[in-house]
């Protein structure tokens, strides 16, 4: 988060949800908030797979939902759906 | 025939045994349950039924006496470890028979008229048993007393005293089961009675404890099954999770084995073919690198001569420079030749002029001016030779120079021409070599993307770790958190207070805990259940 505040502009972002510090929901909401940050990409990988999880996740402004395990080939499939130039 | 007469040893000695345990049972039973009757009818002021009692127990005491006699006689026929055994059976009857009579005295106290009933119809019963058994016994002494040395005989008497003693025996058993079953249901009042004793006992118990707090057993009984059902659930729950992580780490096992098996291959044709690569070619670059360095060596050389050329042309130029000076120098010296001789020349002329005016006498001075003028002709023409013969030297020079020249620059044309070959004979090995290279990278960075795959494969399917470790590290939590509810439920299991907030501590460890597993993907049910989120969803 730091970075992002200090002018990290990356065109996709992966975060997990149960990390320490700060949760995945509360640093997509913080990202969302940050100029610039509106539209881009913001996927999750974590563990959880409830709906009740997914629907705090969407609120946030995440841009997608990836349940752990999640193989290479899958993960670049999903980004190249989430950045189409990639 | 000595055969035979063991086994009717044998066969007396077994059925005496018989005789006498069954006897001696009778005996005691009949004595203690007479002298008991006989002292309850006379308590109870039924005089005739104790006088008839008190001639029983003559009757019984005369028996007993000539039993004992006859035991004097053949107890020595008995083992002592039968003997022994006899009395221990002895003493159980006894204590028995002590027990019964306690009970009933118990009961006596409590109600006199229906044990009376009962005692009256035990007591007549037990008057013919005891007649029966008199009779048989008077029989058995006087048999026993007439024995005239015929053993046979007298056991196959003892055979017919012993049937019919136990057939008495039996009838008194059964008679004693009717006591027995009688006992049985005075020991039910007796019981009822206990019971309502003991109701009587709580009522009081209860008041204390509500004139004195302390601990409600039933309560505390209520909160340590529900501890334990919580406690067993808990377990339960762990359990159907530690299957699920089980069977997610062996799935995972699964994928990591066949995705490294994949690692592996790719791995090994990388190195086969590099390896084969090298094998083929390796005798090829040799040769090529030593042609190589051949020609590099090549134009090393030429390239010293072609930076020696600008010297030799300096110092060429410095002689031909030398060589034109001393030419020039001699042109010089041949104008002043000229220039003399031209004097010398007019100089001749004029003294010709002078020699004409002075006639005769300059007779010989014309002479010697002729010879002056000849003598400088001479020396212009020798002049006008030099300078013709310097000029044709710096020809030579220049000429030859020249030549020199034309066969360096061949010389040089030659070896550029060679450099030349050299050069596209190494670029032709430069290109063949980076093709092969370019052809070998390709083939590695195909195989090194494959791996690339392969690896974000593994790396994919490493995040199950994720998953169990969070799993394991929840297990961790609610195992601490029932383990300390369990101990500071032992603790209030010696003093006083209520373990409800306990209780309920421990119902929601166990929910949290489910709802925290709930959030993961149960693996188990999901490969049947077609309702299952989906593992990637775009919002």
């Amino acid at each position: 988060m730091a970075k992002l505040t200090a002018g990290l502009k990356p065109d996709l972002i992966i975060t997990d949800i149960n990390m320490p510090n700060m949760g995945g929901i509360e640093f997509i909401k913080k990202a969302r908030a940050l100029p610039g940050f509106r539209f881009l990409p913001i996927l999750t990988l974590t563990t959880e797979s409830q709906q009740g999880r997914r629907d705090e996740g969407k609120q946030a402004g995440a841009t997608g939902w990836l349940v752990k395990p999640v193989g290479g080939a899958d993960l670049l499939k999903v980004i190249k759906q989430v950045l189409p130039g990639a | 025939m000595a055969v035979q007469s063991k086994n009717n040893a044998e066969f007396k000695k077994s059925a005496w045994r018989f005789f006498l345990i069954s006897t001696g049972f009778a005996v005691v039973l009949v004595g203690v349950s007479i002298v008991f009757h006989s002292t309850l009818n006379f308590r109870l002021g039924r005089y005739e039924d104790a006088l008839f009692l008190g001639l029983a127990w003559g009757v019984f005491s005369v028996s007993q006496w000539r039993l004992l006699r006859l035991s004097q006689k053949t107890v020595k026929l008995l083992p002592e470890d039968q003997v022994d055994a006899n009395n221990a059976t002895l003493r159980y009857i006894f204590n028995r028979i002590s027990a019964y009579v306690q009970d009933n005295l118990a009961f006596n106290n409590k109600s006199n008229v229906d044990f009376s009933a009962a005692s009256d119809k035990h007591t007549i019963a037990l008057s013919k048993a005891i007649g029966v058994l008199n009779t048989q016994i008077t029989h058995l002494t006087e048999t026993l007393t007439q024995h005239n040395g015929d053993i046979d005989q007298e056991f196959h008497l003892f055979d017919d005293v012993a049937t019919q003693t136990a057939q008495t025996i039996t009838q008194y058993l059964t008679l004693s089961a009717d006591i027995d079953n009688a006992l049985r249901e005075r020991i039910t009042q007796i019981a009822t009675s206990l019971d309502d004793l003991k109701s009587k006992l709580n009522t009081l118990n209860r008041k204390q404890h509500e004139a004195l707090p302390s601990v409600d057993n039933t309560q505390n009984l209520r909160e340590i099954e529900d501890i334990v059902y919580l406690h067993l659930s808990i377990d339960n729950a762990i359990d159907e999770q530690l299957k699920v992580i089980s069977y997610d780490t062996h799935q995972s096992a699964l994928m990591l084995l066949d995705l490294m098996r994949h690692l592996s291959d790719d791995a090994e044709s990388i190195v086969k073919y590099i390896s084969n690569a090298n094998e083929k070619n390796i005798s090829k670059m040799e040769s090529d690198m030593e042609n190589s360095v051949k020609f590099i060596i090549s134009i090393e050389k030429f390239i010293q001569n072609i930076q020696e050329i600008p010297d030799k042309l300096r110092a060429d130029i410095a002689a031909i420079q030398s060589a034109s000076g001393v030419i020039d120098s001699l042109a010089h010296l041949v104008d002043s030749i000229k220039e003399i001789s031209f004097q010398t020349d007019i100089l001749a002329v004029n003294a010709a002029i002078q020699a004409a005016h002075a006639g005769e006498a300059g007779l010989g001075f014309k002479i010697v001016a002729d010879e002056v003028r000849k003598l400088a002709v001479n020396s212009n023409n020798a002049a006008e030779m030099i300078e013709s013969g310097l000029e044709k030297a710096r020809h030579t020079i220049q000429d030859g120079l020249k030549f020199k020249f034309l066969d360096e620059i061949m010389l040089q044309m030659n070896g550029a021409s060679q450099v030349m070959i050299y050069v596209q004979q190494l670029q032709d090995s430069q290109e063949d070599m980076q093709q092969y290279y370019k052809t070998l990278f390709a083939v590695i960075n195909q195989n090194n993307t494959k791996l690339a795959h392969d690896i974000s494969e593994v790396l994919g399917n490493i995040q199950y770790e994720d998953v169990v470790r969070q799993r394991v590290e929840r297990i961790q939590e609610v195992m601490v958190m029932r383990n300390d509810l369990l101990r500071q439920f032992a603790a209030q299991l010696t003093s006083d207070g209520s373990a409800e907030e306990i209780i309920m501590q421990l119902n929601n460890t166990l929910n949290d805990y489910l709802s925290g597993e709930s959030h993961h993907n149960n693996s188990l049910q999901a490969k049947d259940d077609e309702d299952a989120l989906p593992k990637f969803e775009l919002f």
